[in-house]
């Protein structure tokens, strides 16, 4: 069934060309995209960036680093509900999860390769000198290792669409070793990029700024990784319906499940930040205008979509899983932002406040562009959403 | 029901931020009128629980205009006792709090004022809660002008004011003679019967006006804003010429107290008291001289302050060398009085200690000291010793030699020694205003110039500086202290070459 | 993959006593090279003159400052900070009233005991020398800027416009002067001396010495002296340091040990978390196999009760049949005799 419709996907990609109307505007953004880094590389990051000295690090950052890396955590979730904690009904998202995973870490690559000011220098901190004081230099170290991983075990879809069976088989059989690699390294990098933050009390608001920043990353990680595999789930589930194996009850089942997981990390990340603000007796600066901010954070970004959440799991209602979802993804780049440039040298601080340049938005955006496209290129041809029947049942 | 969620926590969120922004905002700090009074809560009282009430007593004087003071003040023989008096001669909390209460409230509960509205009746309407005011009470001082008036008004009738307490009747009475002045017995706080000064001030000054009011006769204000707005202030009428209070005080004296070897020291009372506004500004407390209460060890009558320090303590108006380090940091002193310190030096010593010790001869068995004034000779002409201008060629590097006026800023200088009495007996002779800038040298006619002493390089040990940066300090610092406009670079040096 | 329980147990107890033989007793309290320079600077003494600028810019080689810098005080309208072409500024904070002067103050880096952009630089591309100055190394740094974002002071600047070779923009206390003995440019133009170079002991000391000599001149406190654990550059005031712009009672343990201090965590979860994560997953796997043999059991059982009531069944229906059998055999019997006896008459 599979292969056949695999050719005829093809086949209907042929027809049209490539002239589709997804190619064209693709394409267009891609293009600009490209343009706009050719120009960074030849007249320097202040021609195509609003960055300054007291904001070094602006949506490049914001975006394709830090919510980049808590976006692709469903990779490690979902593996790591279904190969350490049995969760085995999650199978048929893990595929997805790791592809989307890896396409996410693919980006917060890319991402520094645009924003870095010596991007060619991206691995001295292995081969010419260690910083191992810094947190950066701890993100680095795992995110480059948990890029591997992540390349690792995307293989397995790749070894089945090649038919390379013994390949397949020595990859199948280090499925554990690396989730389990892939849930430290994890846990490890994404608490880190908080713990960048920790040496700027200064510069961060209180409310945001904390002792356990670290904890708060992690967690808001994993309630955005889990929400994520829902928000494409609900994408490519409908793009890719034609390859889909399991029922729709089944499908159904599974965004349940992970509303209810969203729901417990959301509400894990609410009372940590509550608990936070009792022990350092915070509660008067709620009533300051950045206090309104982080209320709108909280409340309408946090405490909402873990409601929903629930009610989603209660009443058995998909869309409101959905809804809960697309609003975590939201307030977890919110969050991400607000910490890298919106409430970062929230007082006192020299010069403008940061803003970004519509450059620095058209190549987030072809960033995110390309991962799509990859996306449907390798789902198109390879068994990322469905089971190849010659290596149905295995790892 | 999620939408009713979600627009539920969106006008929940939206209020959040507006009452944020607003509280944001910075409020300016509230002043409190001169005719409301903060009230002043007994200490024994203890902690309170709500804000302090500012009572408005220009409010009340108003709605109770026509059933007039007596309405809340005591009128006693001594005069209008200020405060309400039901609240006085009580110890307990409760019994106070419950007493001012029962007070305020029957008042407004029972009456209204000439516009038809009463006070205020519940706790929030006096006990406000609101940032903490700045009072705009001015401070009532006494002077030779007041004095001046007051005894114009009572010619001869000292004691309409003055009385001491006889201890045997247990009464106030006047003794012709021992006129003293009200610090004298009235201190900072009510010792039983025996008010404190603001008390017994207002006790006595009121309750006087408001009789002399109430007879038709002229006389100064009895409300509160009469005295204490700064406006009000400006307003009472001054003598031009003030006749000299006496009190059986010499022209001149020697002050020497028992036990001290030092040179007694010839001071001219006569030229002094002009100098302050009136006689409590040096006796603080009482018309004594000072050596009653600051003994040589210090005593408790004067708060343990010896008498070394009553007349030497550098940071005090009340002692000598206080007032004159006070006088020293007038605008025409500071360009070099900047860098000196106030505490009286040994060499100073000698300017006031002239007189015999004290174990030769007590003061009173010796002359008046006579009447001395130092008059300086005229500032020299320009010479080889003395120039005209200075040039300063020794580092000039980016810039021209600098060309110093030397003489016309000595002249400067001069002339303001000249202008003050006190000046020129401290000083004594004209070199002393070179030591203004020729520091820390041996005084003389021809004073050394600035590299003899600083090198190139600072010295960092001594911390002293190196020569280009003495020569910008000693300058610079002097303009600045002086109120001279800001110069640059140029102003006094011209530029060799255009600095880019 | 499948761990045994001992294998589970044996992997957590070895991270934990892994983790645990980090020896607290054993770190030592370092408290700076002795001998190690600094500067003071006494805004009081500062007129506002930027001969610092000037001379910063020469020694450094930076391009001039667009238009004089001395004497044109509008430059003081707005609040400058350094750039990637201005290592130090200074900035006027209070204006002259009567004979009060106005308030100055010069930044630049302030080159920190325990700075934070060395703490926090991925590739080590900053040191803290002896001598004191903390110098950037330009030949490994990759532009990350997480040094930028980190100084507390605003003091680190980055050359955007440049494509190819960017470099952080610092002030670096003129290194290669004072190895040969000199002061550094700032020092040695300012005409007021309101910049005092020399050791950083020696120069508490003076600090505190003018306080003590001119207490109504300044502030009762040298800033830099314990602030995030103390900087070489030292400061002292008329007026409060918050107005200058200077964090004023903040702490003063140094920013790199709160920053960094989250890193200990890392050997805790690299050896905890395999061995925990592998019982999961043993536990997981033992789980499914107790399953499967519940389920089997279970199968099992059911076939045989099945059995055993299929039999049963079969018993009772043979038994039956034989009887309805046996009883048609008699009816038939007996309807025959009946038959031949009707037949026989």
């Amino acid at each position: 069934m599979s292969h056949s419709t695999m050719t005829a996907d093809s086949a209907a990609e042929g027809r049209g060309g490539l002239l589709t109307p997804f190619n064209l505007i693709t394409g267009v953004i891609l293009a600009g995209g490209a343009a706009i880094l050719v120009l960074r590389f030849v007249k320097g990051l202040a021609a195509t960036t609003n960055l300054t000295h007291t904001n070094p690090w602006g949506l490049w950052i914001g975006f394709d680093v830090m919510s980049g890396v808590a976006l692709a955590a469903g990779g490690f979730v979902t593996s790591s509900a279904v190969y350490l904690f049995g969760m085995k009904e999650y199978k048929p998202v893990v595929r997805p999860a790791i592809l989307t995973g890896f396409l996410g870490y693919f980006l917060v690559v890319l991402g520094l390769l645009a924003d870095l000011g010596r991007p060619w220098r991206l691995p001295y901190p292995f081969i010419k000198q260690a910083g191992p004081t810094s947190p950066l230099f701890e993100v680095a170290l795992c995110v480059a290792i948990y890029l591997t991983v992540l390349f690792i075990e995307s293989t397995p879809a790749a070894l089945e669409w090649l038919g390379l069976k013994w390949w397949r088989k020595v990859v199948g059989s280090m499925t554990i070793a690396l989730t389990v690699l892939g849930l430290i390294l994890s846990t490890m990098h994404q608490s880190t990029l908080g713990a960048m933050y920790m040496i700027t009390p200064t510069k961060l608001h209180p409310l945001w700024y904390s002792a356990h920043i670290p904890v708060h990353f992690f967690v808001s990680a994993v309630a955005a990784g889990l929400a994520m595999v829902i928000v494409e789930g609900m994408i490519s589930h409908r793009a890719f319906h034609h390859q889909v194996q399991i029922t729709d009850e089944h499908f159904q089942r599974i965004n349940i499940g992970l509303a209810k997981g969203a729901a417990v990390a959301l509400a894990t990340y609410f009372a940590v930040k509550v608990v936070g603000l009792a022990m350092e007796d915070e509660w008067h600066l709620l009533l300051t205008g950045w206090g309104g901010w982080y209320l709108v954070e909280m409340l309408g970004f946090v405490l909402l979509p873990c409601l929903l959440f629930a009610m989603a799991y209660r009443e058995r209602r998909v869309l409101l899983a959905r809804l809960a979802a697309v609003i975590t993804v939201i307030g977890v780049m919110l969050n991400r932002f607000n910490v890298t440039f919106v409430v970062f040298n929230w007082d006192g601080a020299p010069g403008e406040r940061y803003v970004p340049h519509w450059m620095e938005v058209w190549v987030t955006v072809a960033f995110i562009t390309f991962a799509v496209v990859a996306f449907r290129v390798i789902a198109n041809r390879m068994p990322i959403m469905y089971e190849h029947p010659d290596f149905k049942g295995m790892h | 029901m999620p939408r009713c969620t979600l627009l539920a926590v969106g006008l929940v969120a939206s209020a959040a931020v507006a009452v944020g922004a607003a509280a944001a905002t910075q409020a300016p700090v509230r002043p409190i009128p001169p005719s409301t009074t903060v009230m002043t809560i007994p200490e024994w009282v203890g902690e309170l629980e709500r804000p302090v009430v500012e009572f408005n007593h220009a409010a009340h004087t108003d709605a109770l205009a026509s059933d007039g003071c007596t309405t809340c003040h005591a009128m006693v023989e001594a005069g209008l006792v200020p405060g309400w008096a039901p609240l006085r001669d009580l110890l307990d909390r409760d019994a106070w709090m419950d007493r001012a209460h029962d007070g305020c409230m029957t008042c407004h509960e029972s009456r209204t004022g000439p516009t038809g509205k009463r006070g205020p009746l519940v706790c929030g309407g006096c006990h406000v809660r609101r940032e903490p005011g700045v009072s705009q009470r001015a401070e009532m001082a006494w002077d030779y002008s007041l004095h001046a008036r007051h005894d114009q008004a009572f010619p001869e009738k000292c004691e309409t004011c003055h009385h001491v307490f006889d201890e045997e009747t247990q009464r106030l009475v006047y003794r012709k003679g021992a006129e003293d002045s009200c610090s004298a017995c009235h201190l900072d706080r009510d010792e039983g019967k025996n008010l404190s000064l603001r008390n017994a001030s207002h006790t006595a000054c009121v309750g006087c006006h408001l009789r002399r009011a109430e007879g038709g006769e002229t006389t100064g204000p009895s409300l509160c804003a009469g005295c204490h707005d700064a406006q009000a202030q400006a307003g009472h009428k001054r003598l031009e010429v003030v006749p000299r209070l006496q009190c059986g005080q010499p022209d001149r004296g020697w002050i020497g107290a028992e036990g001290t070897r030092a040179g007694m020291v010839a001071f001219n009372h006569l030229g002094h008291e002009p100098k302050v506004s009136f006689c409590s500004d040096c006796h603080h407390r009482g018309l004594q001289p000072c050596h009653e209460c600051h003994t040589l060890a210090g005593a408790a009558e004067g708060d343990l302050v010896t008498l070394e320090e009553s007349f030497h303590r550098a940071g005090s108006q009340l002692a000598c060398v206080g007032c004159h380090a006070a006088q020293a940091r007038a605008v025409e002193c500071q360009g070099c009085h900047r860098s000196i310190p106030p505490a009286a030096s040994q060499r100073s010593c000698v300017r006031c200690h002239l007189g015999p010790s004290r174990a030769v001869a007590a003061p009173d068995t010796l002359p008046s000291p006579p009447a001395t004034e130092t008059v300086l000779p005229p500032l020299p002409a320009a010479s080889d010793d003395f120039p005209e201008e200075v040039v300063i060629s020794v580092l000039a590097k980016e810039y021209e030699p600098a060309k110093l006026p030397h003489r016309k800023i000595v002249a400067r200088l001069d002339a303001g020694v000249r202008g003050s009495p006190l000046a020129a007996a401290f000083h004594g002779t004209v070199e002393r205003s070179c030591a203004g800038c020729h520091h820390r040298a041996p005084e003389g006619t021809v004073p050394i110039p600035c590299r003899s002493c600083h090198g190139e390089a600072a010295a960092a040990v001594t911390d002293q500086p190196g020569l280009q940066v003495a020569y910008h300090r000693q300058c610079i610092g002097c303009h600045q202290a002086m109120g001279l406009p800001q110069q640059g670079c140029t102003d006094c040096h011209a530029a060799k070459e255009v600095q880019s | 993959m499948t761990i045994s329980r001992r294998g589970f147990i044996g992997g957590v107890v070895g991270g934990a006593v892994a983790a645990g033989t980090v020896d607290a007793a054993t770190v030592e309290h370092f408290d700076g090279y002795p001998g190690r320079y600094g500067l003071l600077h006494d805004t009081t003494l500062c007129v506002g003159c930027r001969s610092c600028e000037v001379a910063c810019k020469q020694v450094n080689d930076l391009p001039p400052y667009p238009g004089q810098p001395v004497g044109d005080m509008s430059v003081y309208e707005s609040e400058r900070r350094t750039t990637d072409t201005c290592l130090t500024v200074v900035n006027r904070y209070r204006e002259a009233e009567g004979t009060t002067p106005a308030v100055y103050r010069k930044l630049q880096c302030m080159h920190c005991n325990e700075p934070c952009c060395a703490a926090v630089c991925p590739v080590r591309a900053f040191e803290k020398t002896p001598e004191g100055p903390v110098l950037y190394h330009a030949d490994v740094c990759m532009g990350c800027r997480y040094c930028v974002m980190a100084c507390p002071y605003y003091a680190l600047a980055y050359e955007y416009d440049n494509p190819i070779t960017p470099r952080v923009m610092r002030c670096t206390m003129c290194y290669p002067r004072i190895k040969e003995g000199l002061q550094p440019g700032c020092a040695e133009a300012c005409p007021m001396g309101a910049i005092t170079f020399g050791r950083r002991d020696e120069l508490i000391r003076v600090a505190r010495e003018r306080i003590r000599k001119n207490p109504e001149r300044y502030v009762d406190h040298v800033f830099g002296e314990h602030e995030f654990g103390g900087t070489s550059w030292l400061v002292l005031a008329g007026v409060e340091f918050s107005e200058l712009d200077l964090h004023d009672g903040v702490t003063h343990e140094s920013l790199p040990a709160i920053g960094t201090s989250y890193l200990s965590v890392v050997p805790l979860v690299i050896t905890i978390y395999p061995g925990l994560l592998a019982g999961f997953h043993a536990f997981t796997k033992r789980k499914e196999q107790l399953a499967r043999e519940e389920e089997r059991a279970a199968v099992a059982r059911a076939l045989e009760k099945a059995g055993a009531e299929t039999q049963q069944k079969l018993a009772q229906a043979t038994e039956k049949a034989k009887k309805d059998q046996e009883k048609a055999v008699k009816q038939a019997v007996a309807k025959a005799l009946a038959d031949q006896a009707k037949g026989g008459e």
